[in-house]
């Protein structure tokens, strides 16, 4: 499910586990609250893959992978990363050259730069962001009854009216509105 | 239902507006969108080429219809500055085909020969009876920059300002826009007020027939 979150200041995304990790500023908690996220920091650089078994925040640069399906991993302000990556939260405020990967949600904070492809079944895009590449959105759901989404369920415009042939002088069948 | 969250975007200005070459943030009635739309409803598994920036409003509204949206962005850091094809390094890793392609009003803002290449790209990358949804400008003058389209309803956009003044317009008059959409047939257009024609263009398997 794609669902519109409900925290506009922080840009935590929705509520209910997990959440991402926290900034890059101040103690980086796990959702749970009893271990702090690893931080790689801003002067580190780390060419290779990198996996682990803990929430990630990346302040410095990575080329490769990253692979924490059950973790969260956060891309910091000032965090640069050239690789794919796999995460159960991802969230990103810098900037990312790969795939994301969300089993649970991909969040671009309005600082992102973001180009590559977006997997994820909630995707959160704030204002801002800039973005450029693939969303998998699967299937538009469908709403009790069987009917297609608001965005969707609208009826099929009427046959075309005001279709002109491009070229043609008069507004005779041109539609001004 | 698939969402998204997003902020709101700006001031929302409602009604007439004042032009789309006036730098001010109008909402504008779509016909053409809509049209371009009701293609989509009854195909599953649709997939979608925006042209212009990620917008949040934009994905949320566009997720109700496909299964899979690309973002190219091609305006961004002057990306279709005369003489560049940085536009067309911006298409490199985007697959087709596509069912619709919001083209916005990009045409307006390309040399001719870009014009011709962007639709040489597009028509492998839409599906046979696919769209593209097109804004032409065709007042007296246009923005500078290529504006920002932000979806409101399913024939309703916010025309968000490039900020960089106006230039003259226009470039591409509907004769010659239907020669440039070699391999499209133009199923519709619409003349709206402040001076933006919208085109709804069908990929058609002769190439020669792109009129009605």
């Amino acid at each position: 499910m794609w669902k519109k979150g409900d925290s506009e200041e922080t840009g935590v995304p929705d509520s209910g586990p997990p959440r991402p990790a926290p900034g890059p500023s101040g103690a980086d908690r796990s959702p749970r609250g009893t271990r702090e996220a690893a931080v790689i920091g801003p002067s580190i650089t780390i060419r290779g893959d990198v996996t682990g078994d803990e929430d990630l925040t990346i302040q410095g640069r990575i080329e490769g992978t990253v692979m924490l399906k059950q973790h969260n991993v956060s891309i910091g302000p000032e965090g640069k990363v050239d690789a794919s990556i796999h995460g159960r939260a991802v969230t990103v405020e810098g900037e990312v050259k790969g795939d994301l990967h969300g089993e649970e949600q991909v969040v671009l904070k309005r600082t992102a730069r973001v180009q590559g492809n977006i997997q994820a079944p909630r995707v959160t895009v704030e204002d801002g962001a800039r973005f450029r590449g693939g969303i998998d959105m699967g299937e538009p759901a469908m709403a009790p009854g069987g009917e297609r989404p608001a965005a969707a369920r609208r009826e099929p415009a009427k046959p075309v009216e005001a279709a002109v042939r491009p070229g043609a002088s008069s507004a005779v069948g041109t539609t001004r509105t | 239902m698939r969402r998204f969250r997003h902020a709101e975007a700006g001031p929302d200005a409602q009604g007439g507006g004042t032009g789309a070459a006036s730098g001010g943030v109008d909402e504008h009635r779509s016909p053409g969108l809509k049209a371009a739309l009701a293609g989509l409803s009854a195909r599953v598994g649709c997939r979608v080429l925006d042209l212009g920036p990620a917008l949040p409003a934009n994905i949320d509204f566009l997720s109700g219809f496909a299964s899979h949206l690309s973002i190219a962005d091609l305006s961004a850091d002057d990306g279709l500055a005369p003489g560049t094809d940085l536009w067309r390094r911006r298409l490199a890793d985007i697959a087709g085909p596509f069912d619709l392609v919001l083209v916005w009003d990009l045409l307006s803002h390309l040399d001719r020969q870009q014009a011709r290449d962007l639709v040489g790209w597009l028509k492998p990358a839409t599906r046979q009876g696919g769209a593209l949804f097109l804004l032409v400008h065709e007042g007296p003058e246009m923005p500078a920059r290529p504006q920002v389209f932000e979806i409101r309803s399913d024939e309703q956009i916010l025309y968000r300002p490039s900020g960089l003044g106006a230039i003259a317009a226009p470039r591409f008059p509907p004769a010659e826009v239907a020669r440039l959409l070699s391999g499209f047939r133009i199923d519709a257009s619409f003349v709206l007020r402040h001076g933006v024609r919208e085109y709804v263009a069908v990929r058609t398997e002769c190439d020669e027939d792109h009129s009605l």
